[in-house]
């Protein structure tokens, strides 16, 4: 019996080595290829968190369905054969002990690393952010206004960004909750009525909404009938750009700011780069 | 019943059967129209408002629930009058007012998989609608919106949360237990009419505009929706009130009426799942039912409990330290039907029987504290580290129920049959629905992936993968005992690879949508996303179809398949100790329990590295028995 039992977990050790390292080659390339690339430093830590798990999570995924797998194979037995196996036992401290050790030790580390160690850094990217740009964000069915008060710039349909600049986004609402999530910089924060909240990113890579539709202002808590289409297209620009930009916007009705302006209408015009696809609605 | 005659006299007989049902409609309807038109007549407004919808629902409910037979049963005796209700014979017992728990048990069942059927086709509708970036099936986003909404709240509140707990809790809990019945068994007759009232206003909801929140009925949106919100407000109390008041039976029962011999240390693990469940139901369904009042009397009053005058995330705090304990009032029921199968299927002593019980109890404690990981986004800093401990820890507990399953399958005698089956493909789902959890409970990352189809996929893990795999399981499992038939092996397993394997196929590519920047409740998508969205809705029909197998399955062998011996598995609990389907009262002679119910062969209490002294489990006995041996 103990003989057969050793044979039982080298094979399991085994098929655990061989699947494990190919489940790690797996989320690696599933890391590169499919979760996005991120344009913020917040977007960094939430990236990286997401894959310091998924290297972590998926060898021990593999594991227990290895040995789910090879004990459903390999204690099977004919469904006419009704017989009591030989082994019975009620309990194996060994293996109980061992299993709560381990799980214990595990969210140890996760509540830790990447959980508190995570937010801390989130933390910190907002201690540092002396002064930052301010935006405000005003969330209302079923679409998103941006002002700069620093530049007394009001009511932008386009959030436009200076690339390594923190800024401070202060997000309110006027009816509903509403969610303000930009996927290419990493983190969401809702928009609450009656409350003013305030998000710190801080975009680190030039992007458009134009290059990635990943980098665009989405609603993420439904709001109604215009839940999905309560999008917003982002810019981060360079400084220089930023500072041009500003001062086109600035311009009086009729001048280049109109033009851009009605140019940017609606992000729902845009053909997006990744699909080619046609304009929609 | 005069089923078996000619075609005219069975006609009659079915209306005969169904009369105090149709009664109970007809009052309902009665109820429905007097309460609106009067409220319409007093506030000079339109027939459909707010308040009278709301009066009218209250009316219908009163008269409901009297029609189908509580009028005579219940309320009559009540003031003094001989209680005359006839609780009928054959199909004529579950369309009317009974207060046995097998009957009430089916009628839950039924409910819950009709509820199931017609909820799964809302998400198929959905899944059309997702085939292209526009909109393709529904006129506008509402539309989509609506369907959306009624395919969760009664996904969660009618199926996940009743069809284990309601069905089979009622039908085998006490016998299990070696009960006659529930302790309450008219509170428990009660209990199933709190459903099909609180199915049907969801259900009809979008008659009157329906609702945009979707399940979790988020204020102030709430506030400012159609009428169809309010039937959202009133169909979820109800259901939550049946909960309830089979929480409070099963407590009772569980407590009060277990066989001599019985003992803590020897209850079912069926019986420990439904008991935290009953816990878990009795302590925070009621935060629910108020928080319901509460959204409602903001529409009616209307106060401003949750509009930007009051406090919006107040009904989140509300809505989900109930709404989070439901993800394991749905989960337990799941886990006690795998410790179930596993030692029957597996000829194996069940390992860790107190490790068990501890999971089972620390999911009880730990489910409390947990609700905060749904607003993340939502509320300030300092409850962001507290509840990301307490959802982290919550795998412990939830890991014994994995280590006792491997436990008992290890060196055991597997049969492979439908629900051994079942119970394993739930385990690998539930498996892939808590990894995944894990990225969830970390603050940092769920504040990408919060909202997005990330979680709509790990909670579809969960609770389609898990929960619905294991009820699925279970339905076969025990239906030799509750139809006295055989089902069919072969279309039982066809079923339960094609659903793995669709269920798989869809919900896995809901992961890469979700990190893709797919948020969740949109009709229509950008482009970019159309090539995963198609994979998923082919997929998701072909699950979709798959539910049909058993369907049909259940049906013909309920109706001709062949006659099921009382114990066809060879399981030790005590429901398998009486004649298939069970006698009413459940047994020929109040049955001791004399040994538990997951010892098989010749149990050593450790494994042999532990070797200590050999224990002989012995089999359960009538008092019969019993009586001989102390003569002797």
């Amino acid at each position: 019996m103990r003989d057969r039992t050793t044979r039982d977990l080298i094979w399991i050790a085994s098929l655990w080595l061989v699947l494990g390292i190919l489940g790690e080659v797996a989320a690696n390339y599933a890391l590169n290829t499919w979760y996005p690339e991120m344009f913020s430093q917040q977007g960094g830590v939430t990236a990286g968190a997401f894959a310091f798990l998924l290297r972590i999570v998926v060898p021990g995924a593999i594991l227990i369905t290895i040995i789910l797998v090879y004990s459903a194979i390999r204690f099977r037995v004919p469904e006419s054969d009704t017989r009591d196996s030989p082994a019975q036992y009620r309990f194996g401290r060994f293996f109980a002990w061992t299993w709560l050790g381990l799980s214990a030790a595990l969210n140890i580390l996760f509540i830790i690393y990447p959980g508190a160690t995570g937010l801390l850094a989130l933390a910190n990217y907002q201690a540092a952010a002396t002064s930052p740009l301010q935006v405000d964000v005003t969330a209302m069915q079923w679409q998103w206004n941006f002002s700069y008060p620093q530049y007394n710039l009001m009511n932008q349909s386009e959030l436009v960004l200076p690339v390594n600049t923190p800024v401070k986004f202060m997000l309110q609402s006027q009816d509903v909750v509403h969610s303000f999530w930009i996927p290419a910089f990493g983190l969401k924060e809702d928009v609450i009525p009656g409350q003013t909240r305030e998000l710190y990113i801080t975009p680190n890579k030039m992007i458009s909404t134009r290059v990635d539709p990943l980098a665009r202002v989405q609603c993420a808590e439904i709001c109604g009938i215009g839940h999905a289409q309560m999008r917003a297209v982002v810019r981060v620009v360079s400084q220089a750009d930023f500072q041009q930009w500003v001062k086109q916007q600035k311009q009086p009705p009729g001048g280049m700011g109109m033009i851009m302006q009605s140019d940017m209408v609606s992000i729902n015009r845009y053909q997006f780069n990744r699909t080619g696809g046609q304009p929609w609605q | 019943m005069a089923i078996r005659t000619e075609a005219g006299q069975q006609r009659e007989s079915f209306l005969v059967a169904a009369a105090p049902m149709l009664r109970a409609l007809l009052w309902a309807a009665i109820g429905f129209v007097a309460g609106a038109w009067l409220v319409a007549l007093i506030s000079g407004s339109a027939f459909i408002t707010n308040r009278s919808v709301t009066v009218g629902y209250l009316l219908a409910l009163i008269g409901w629930i009297p029609g189908g037979g509580a009028w005579e049963a219940c309320v009559k005796p009540a003031f003094g009058a001989a209680a005359t209700w006839d609780e009928g014979r054959g199909i004529a017992r579950y369309l009317r007012f009974n207060t046995d728990h097998k009957v009430i048990g089916l009628q839950y069942l039924f409910a819950s998989a009709g509820t199931f059927l017609v909820a799964g086709l809302f998400a198929m509708a959905m899944r059309i609608e997702l085939l292209t970036p526009g909109l393709n099936l529904f006129p506008n986003a509402a539309a989509y919106n609506v369907v959306f909404g009624v395919h969760g709240t009664l996904m969660l509140f009618a199926v996940a949360v009743v069809a284990i707990i309601g069905g089979f809790g009622n039908y085998f809990l006490p016998i299990m237990l070696g009960a006659r019945d529930m302790t309450f068994p008219r509170l428990n007759g009660l209990s199933w009419w709190f459903v099909v009232p609180g199915v049907l206003a969801v259900l009809l909801s979008p008659l009157i505009g329906g609702f945009q929140t979707g399940w979790s009925g988020y204020a102030p949106l709430s506030a400012t929706d159609a009428p169809g919100q309010v039937l959202y407000f009133l169909g979820v109390f109800s259901l939550g009130l049946s909960s309830l008041l089979t929480a409070l039976n099963m407590i009772a029962t569980t407590i009060y009426m277990r066989a001599p011999g019985l003992t803590w240390g020897r209850l079912p693990i069926f019986a420990w799942g439904m008991l935290g469940t009953a816990v878990l139901n009795v302590l925070w369904v009621p935060v629910v039912g108020v928080a319901m009042i509460m959204g409602l009397m903001d529409r009616i009053v209307p106060t401003q409990f949750f509009s930007a005058q009051g406090l919006p995330v107040l009904w989140q705090d509300l809505f989900w330290i109930f709404g989070h304990p439901e993800v394991y009032i749905i989960m337990l029921p799941a886990w006690a039907i795998w410790m179930e199968v596993i030692p029957v299927m597996a000829r194996k002593t069940l390992f860790g029987y107190r490790w068990v019980v501890a999971g089972i109890a620390g999911v009880v404690l730990l489910s409390s504290v947990v609700w905060t990981h749904h607003m993340f986004t939502d509320v300030s800093n300092d409850r962001l580290v507290p509840f990301m401990t307490t959802t982290e820890l919550i795998s412990i507990p939830t890991g014994f129920m994995f280590l006792a399953a491997i436990g008992t399958m290890w060196q055991g005698r597997i049969r492979l049959n439908t629900p051994m089956l079942l119970v394993l493909m739930s385990m690998f789902n539930f498996l892939l629905g808590g990894v995944t959890g894990v990225f969830l409970a970390d603050v940092s990352v769920d504040l990408q992936l919060h909202d997005t189809y990330f979680v709509v996929a790990h909670f579809h893990y969960t609770i389609l993968g898990g929960m619905v795999f294991a009820w699925f399981a279970a339905l076969y499992y025990w239906f030799p005992k509750y139809t006295g038939r055989m089902y069919n092996e072969l279309w039982g397993k066809v079923f339960a690879w094609v659903i793995f394997f669709a269920f798989n196929l869809t919900f896995f590519a809901m992961f890469l949508a979700g990190i893709n920047g797919m948020n969740r409740r949109i009709a229509t998508y950008l482009p970019y996303l159309s090539g995963l969205n198609v994979w998923i809705s082919i997929w998701a029909f072909v699950l979709g179809l798959g539910f049909f197998i058993p369907l049909v399955n259940f049906i013909y062998c309920w109706v001709r398949g062949p006659r099921a011996p009382a114990n066809p598995w060879g399981g030790k609990t005590l429901e398998w100790q009486t004649s298939s389907p069970p006698p009413h009262e459940n047994f020929e002679e109040e049955p001791v329990v004399k040994s538990d119910f997951y010892s098989y062969g010749e149990v050593e209490p450790e494994s042999e590295m532990f070797r200590v002294k050999p224990r002989v489990g012995a089999a359960v006995s009538t008092a019969q028995e019993e009586k001989e041996e102390d003569g002797q």
